[in-house]
């Protein structure tokens, strides 16, 4: 608190002589200030540019200065020629009828539980833990990087016959329910885009129809790249006119991928689509019908769960509420989980999401509140297990 | 509309090029209007608030100055509030929902939209009320009121009036909610009487702008405003509407009123200016928001490292936030050709409170000290009254950030300090006068105290203020630090902004950088541009002071 009496001085220190800022000063200040950017954006690409290949895991300043890649700039890095030359994350999540993989068809023995868990990173994180919590229980995974409802359905169909689960689980994340819009998440999470797809499902006279997602698996995503340039255009196309979340400017590979700066803008604008798209299908209320998202994504859920029952195993649903999402999925599903007598957990309950310290960096849950949804989740299928058995 | 947001993008150059288009006469029509849109854009309903505080002090400030007003001078403000009560009345901006994959279809219920609400309806009914009481009342006040009561009399109507406005917003439902809290205490049960209603935007900043006013008529300072329309434009003018500087009438109504200087010059201090500030808020300030959130806002276990560190974290949001807004404030305002005054001037630089009151939110605490310090009595009488006075100017001061307990604590420290330091230098404390690095230890040394005082600030609860307090000063056991790591663009930003705020105080100018060569001034600007552009990306957060 100053204790003058004499009146506040304007800025009139700050004034600067008018002869240091003449037109030809800044035009010149102005010039170098172009140069001196040219040269950061240079320096940027050279000394924080992308591993030559996609297998080696790139340093966080790499990927910062990545995060606004358009999303088939970053899929098209992830996808090589071959096998060996693709990202892990690419291979990732491609529902496949027929998949080859060593993971349990059904229960080694009596005594032991098989739980087939379709959903994503969390719902894997959450069986797994159930596996510490119980050993008994055996786990048969799928899943794909931050899939949504859709991917998670799709997947159980492809997968249904493949195994005799005792519970067949169905993780649904409330971050990723709005990317049920598109056949792929990187029409939204364009900065973590992943190349898998899934079908896009709608209701037609209170029925479930699908459209059919073009790309099927990395394979054919490989011949799209490298030999059948048309396949990604009319990959494209589709996305396009099916996809009410569809950017171009965010989506498609041009020429600001090859600037630091062009790319970090891009990032922006980015972040501005998918605020703007999820204002359409959320809000600090919980989530909004539009385009009958929550019709259909409990379509799929009743589904689901008349199918598993029809096979005499029992159908699990977790709601996983990520940070953020307080109750919102619950306020979503909860009714019709309760009137056809679905088990589920939400993990609001357990947890709270609007508490950062139950989050790591990535966004996940810390181990400590993994272990607890877990440990609740194991006493419910117990319980559930022991009414039939 | 904030400065950080496509649509002032957009809306400020159209504001400019019908400036620029306009000669002098029609300028501060453009002004005006875009003021109100500035702020009609958050809640049309508010303008009527903004309205009625203009009207107000018009005719207040003339009452004390003239005693009379001409016909045309109570015809105006009468057609003023009156189309402003209708602009309440009208509108229910939830009846406009923005569909389609870019929201870029605009469906309107014009039913919903165009339907009168009781509360515009008795609004629109208490302000025509008003007004015709007002009319009939002004021969009698002309005829039998004595300039001398005249002239208090006014006073009180406008401080009771702007003061009654501030209260009604700001304060009512906290002392009310805090009077039921005593009294179910003491197992009284109270109807409740809180109020459903919201803070508008920028009321405390208006409110002493106009406060300002018509103080300096009553005592003397300067001539009313005669035409309304350049004391509407002197409340809306937008550039500090929401957020500050708080102008004072005796410096923005003759720039509004004269001659303006619009140059090269002007263009590029204003360009820099609104540079610096989009570095400041979107580049570090935003970045560090989920930071800070991260600590206070967890409910788990926190250690004394966390706590420090979220605390210089919050310091550095709560600067970069503010004075980010002054700057983008005044460098747009430059562009009108317009000088705001000073709001900032590197607080942390400080080496003593009586230095940071003189540097951190000036016009605050310019405007406490002219218009509180002062009139208590101000340094003048015995010491236990200057400490008195120190203290009441500094709980009334935190008290003008919120009506929350921890803002009147955040005061209370303030002047605390301020008659500790007293206390401790005397009257007339001797000025630092050695270099940066020899100031370095004491400037340290004082910024523990300011943090302090920002963890009062920034505490959601008591309890967490007392649980905080006992950590920094018991607990060194948890080291650990769980913070949310700030992104690299505020690192970025902090250290680029730690460099300019040493030049500029080396050069003691804002605009340093005009004293280096082209090459180094152009490198400056790259610096600036690339902290924007990387702070892009930060999750936009709302200006910390709109709330105040």
């Amino acid at each position: 608190m100053t204790v003058s009496n004499s009146s506040i001085s304007n800025s009139e220190s700050d004034n600067i002589p008018t002869s240091m800022l003449t037109g030809q000063r800044v035009f010149v200040a102005s010039l170098w200030a172009l140069v001196w950017l040219i040269l950061i954006d240079i320096s940027l690409n050279i000394f924080f540019a992308m591993p030559k290949s996609p297998l080696i895991q790139p340093s966080k300043l790499q990927s910062f200065f990545d995060y606004g890649r358009s999303a088939e700039g970053k899929i098209r890095y992830m996808v090589g020629r071959d096998k060996e030359s693709t990202s892990m994350v690419a291979n990732a999540g491609w529902i496949l009828e027929n998949e080859v993989d060593d993971q349990p068809k059904m229960a080694s023995s009596h005594d032991r539980v098989l739980i087939a868990a379709y959903g994503q990173s969390f719902t894997n994180q959450i069986c797994e833990a159930l596996k510490v919590v119980d050993p008994r229980f055996e786990l048969r995974l799928k899943a794909g990087p931050a899939a949504t409802v859709s991917h998670s359905y799709a997947y159980y169909k492809a997968d249904a016959k493949n195994q005799q689960a005792d519970v067949v689980v169905l993780g649904i994340l409330a971050s990723s329910l709005i990317y049920m819009t598109a056949p792929t998440t990187a029409t939204i999470n364009f900065e973590g885009a992943a190349p898998y797809t899934y079908p896009i499902y709608t209701l037609k006279e209170g029925h479930i129809s699908e459209e059919d997602p073009i790309i099927h698996s990395i394979e054919e995503l490989r011949t799209a790249f490298y030999d059948n340039p048309s396949l990604w255009q009319v990959y494209i196309k589709m996305l396009r006119s099916k996809s009410p979340t569809y950017n171009s400017w965010i989506f498609e590979k041009d020429i600001f991928d090859y600037s630091a700066l062009a790319r970090m803008i891009r990032r922006s604008i980015g972040q501005k689509h998918v605020h703007d798209v999820t204002a359409r299908y959320w809000n600090a209320n919980g989530f909004i019908n539009t385009d009958g998202i929550l019709d259909i994504a409990n379509t799929l859920v009743a589904d689901f769960a008349a199918d598993v029952r029809a096979k005499g195993q029992i159908p699990y649903v977790l709601l996983i509420q990520d940070k953020g999402y307080k109750n919102h999925l619950a306020l979503a599903f909860e009714s019709q989980l309760k009137q056809l007598d679905i088990p589920y957990l939400s993990t609001h309950t357990i947890a709270s999401n609007t508490n950062p310290r139950n989050f790591v960096s990535d966004g996940h849950f810390t181990p400590e509140v993994t272990m607890q949804i877990a440990r609740a989740f194991h006493a419910d299928v117990l319980n559930k297990i022991k009414k039939i058995k | 509309m904030i400065f950080n947001s496509l649509s002032f993008a957009i809306f400020l150059p159209i504001v400019l090029l019908f400036y620029y288009l306009c000669g002098r006469r029609y300028q501060n029509w453009v002004l005006l209007i875009a003021g109100y849109t500035f702020y009609g854009v958050w809640d049309i309903r508010f303008l009527y608030l903004v309205s009625l505080s203009t009207v107000l002090d018009f005719c207040t400030g003339l009452m004390i100055a003239n005693g009379r007003m001409t016909l045309a001078q109570r015809l105006a403000p009468t057609c003023h509030l009156l189309g402003f009560a209708l602009f309440f009345l009208v509108p229910d901006w939830h009846a406009v929902v923005f569909q389609g994959a870019y929201l870029n279809n605009i469906n309107i219920d014009w039913q919903q939209l165009l339907t009168p609400t009781s509360l515009g309806l008795n609004v629109l009914g208490l302000s025509g009320l008003g007004v015709a009481v007002a009319n009939i009342a002004y021969p009698y006040v002309l005829k039998h009121m004595e300039e001398k009561t005249k002239r208090i009399f006014f006073l009180r109507c406008s401080l009771m009036g702007q003061l009654g406005m501030l209260g009604v917003f700001k304060y009512y439902n906290f002392f009310v909610a805090e009077a039921e809290g005593c009294l179910k205490s003491l197992g009284v049960d109270a109807p409740s009487m809180h109020l459903d209603i919201i803070l508008p935007i920028g009321i405390s900043f208006y409110t002493f702008q106009t406060l300002s006013y018509v103080c300096d008529v009553y005592w003397g300072k300067m001539q009313p405003v005669s035409r309304l329309r350049d004391f509407a434009l002197f409340v809306s003018y937008f550039p500090p509407l929401v957020a500050g500087p708080i102008e004072r009438a005796s410096h923005l109504i003759p720039r509004i009123l004269g001659e303006r200087r619009i140059n090269f010059e002007n263009i590029c201090q204003g360009a820099y200016l609104i540079l610096l500030g989009l570095v400041k808020k979107m580049a570090i300030a935003d970045g560090l928001a989920g930071s800070v959130f991260s600590v206070y806002n967890a409910s788990g276990d926190v250690g004394w490292l966390d706590i420090v560190t979220a605390t210089v974290a919050f310091a550095i949001q709560i600067y970069c936030d503010f004075s980010g807004y002054s700057d983008i404030a005044c460098g747009v305002s430059l562009w009108f050709g317009i000088e705001l005054l000073k709001n900032f001037d590197q607080p942390y630089f400080s080496l003593n409170p009586s230095e940071f009151w003189r540097r951190w939110h000036i016009s605050l605490s310019s405007w406490l000290r002219d218009y509180l310090y002062i009139p208590l009595g101000g340094n003048r009488g015995s010491e236990i009254k200057v400490y008195r006075n120190l203290m009441l100017t500094m709980v009334l001061g935190g008290l003008w950030h919120g009506a929350a307990w921890n803002f009147l604590l955040w005061g209370g420290y303030q002047g605390a300090m301020l008659i500790i330091h007293r206390l401790f230098v005397g009257r007339k404390p001797a000025e630092f006068c050695g270099t940066l690095l020899m100031r370095l230890p004491r400037m340290m040394f004082f910024f523990v105290f300011i943090c302090y005082g920002w963890l009062l600030f920034r505490a959601t609860s008591f309890d967490q203020i007392s649980s905080f307090t006992q950590i920094l000063l018991s607990d060194f056991s948890n080291m650990s630090l769980h913070m949310k790591i700030p992104p690299f663009s505020s690192l970025l930003g902090i250290f680029i902004l730690i460099f300019v705020e040493i030049f500029q105080f080396k050069r003691q100018n804002i605009h340093f950088y005009t004293y280096y060569p082209a090459v180094i001034h152009g490198g400056v600007y790259a610096l600036l541009i690339f902290a924007f552009i990387m702070g892009l990306s930060n999750d936009s957060q709302q200006f910390i002071y709109f709330q105040f």
